[in-house]
């Protein structure tokens, strides 16, 4: 049975939004028949993911939460993997819902193994409306965002190379774009205008390094 | 008036527009309100930079967006 670890921190506004938008991939996961591992909340931390990448051995490693060029972090930004850690990601292709960590990080853990890795060359943006977050799955204005990246995760599960994954979260972002600004409430609709903005930024910094042809299926 | 100032008072414009209740969570910079990223971006924050950057970038894109319509 192939393998995937899920991590997601949930200790400020942001990394709230991608504990709750991250559940849809792990329902996805185990009805498509993954072993699913779900480090969640304060168990991110550098110890217990390092120690389950070591002893689960994953074929897909997804991380959210707060990234920098040099390092993904977990709980209360804890630094979980590091640019001399890297090779705990060896053999697997990896998405890190975070900011920054494509260029550096991701490029150590291709040069130490991994297979293939996704992620941010820049800040990631949620936007979000204050009402909505005790209710972040219910958020009109954060939905197009996360969908958006939730493309990547689901075409992994399903199947896709790690360069398809990506290829359809830009597909299914450019469908949001057009849908927001040929929206009949886009010149009035204010929030629509801070959505499209997160979603091109986030688009427009979303790349891979590794091998194109990489599948965890 | 100098290019940076031009594009900083087109910026915060931008933001202005933009509903009371309105937040952005840019990754371990925090989250925000709209008035606390007009006051990051007029302080010229790491944030606000990042914010100026965010904004440049997507005026840069429309075109591109609109190009889009083509395909």
């Amino acid at each position: 049975m192939k393998k995937i670890l899920i991590a997601r921190p949930n200790y400020d506004n942001g990394t709230n939004y991608l504990f709750f938008w991250s559940e849809e991939i792990i329902t996805e996961a185990k009805s498509s028949g993954y072993n699913v591992t779900d480090v969640r909340g304060d168990e991110v931390t550098q110890k217990n993911i390092i120690g389950r990448l070591n002893s689960v051995k994953p074929d897909f490693v997804f991380l959210n939460g707060h990234g920098s060029k040099d390092s993904y972090c977990g709980h209360n930004l804890e630094e979980v993997i590091t640019l001399s850690s890297a090779e705990a990601l060896a053999n697997t292709v990896t998405f890190i819902r975070a900011c920054n960590c494509l260029e550096e990080l991701g490029e150590a853990s291709i040069m130490k193994g991994g297979r293939a890795f996704i992620g941010y060359k820049k800040e990631f943006i949620i936007p979000f409306q204050y009402e909505y977050i005790a209710r972040p799955l219910k958020d009109p204005m954060a939905r197009p965002v996360l969908e958006a990246s939730n493309q990547i995760p689901k075409s992994l599960i399903n199947g896709s190379t790690a360069s398809e994954a990506v290829d359809a979260s830009h597909k299914f972002a450019k469908k949001q774009f057009l849908e927001i600004l040929f929206s009949s409430k886009y010149s009035e609709d204010l929030y629509l205008n801070g959505a499209l903005m997160a979603l091109v930024n986030n688009d427009l910094f979303l790349d891979m390094k590794g091998d194109k042809e990489a599948k965890i299926s | 008036m100098a290019y940076a100032e031009i594009i900083k008072k087109l910026v915060v414009a931008r933001l202005q527009t933009m509903p009371p209740n309105v937040g952005f969570s840019i990754g371990s910079h925090g989250t925000y309100t709209k008035e606390e990223l007009i006051s990051e971006v007029r302080k010229e924050t790491d944030t606000g930079k990042a914010i100026v950057d965010m904004q440049l970038e997507f005026i840069k894109q429309m075109p591109r967006l609109s190009a889009t319509l083509s395909d």
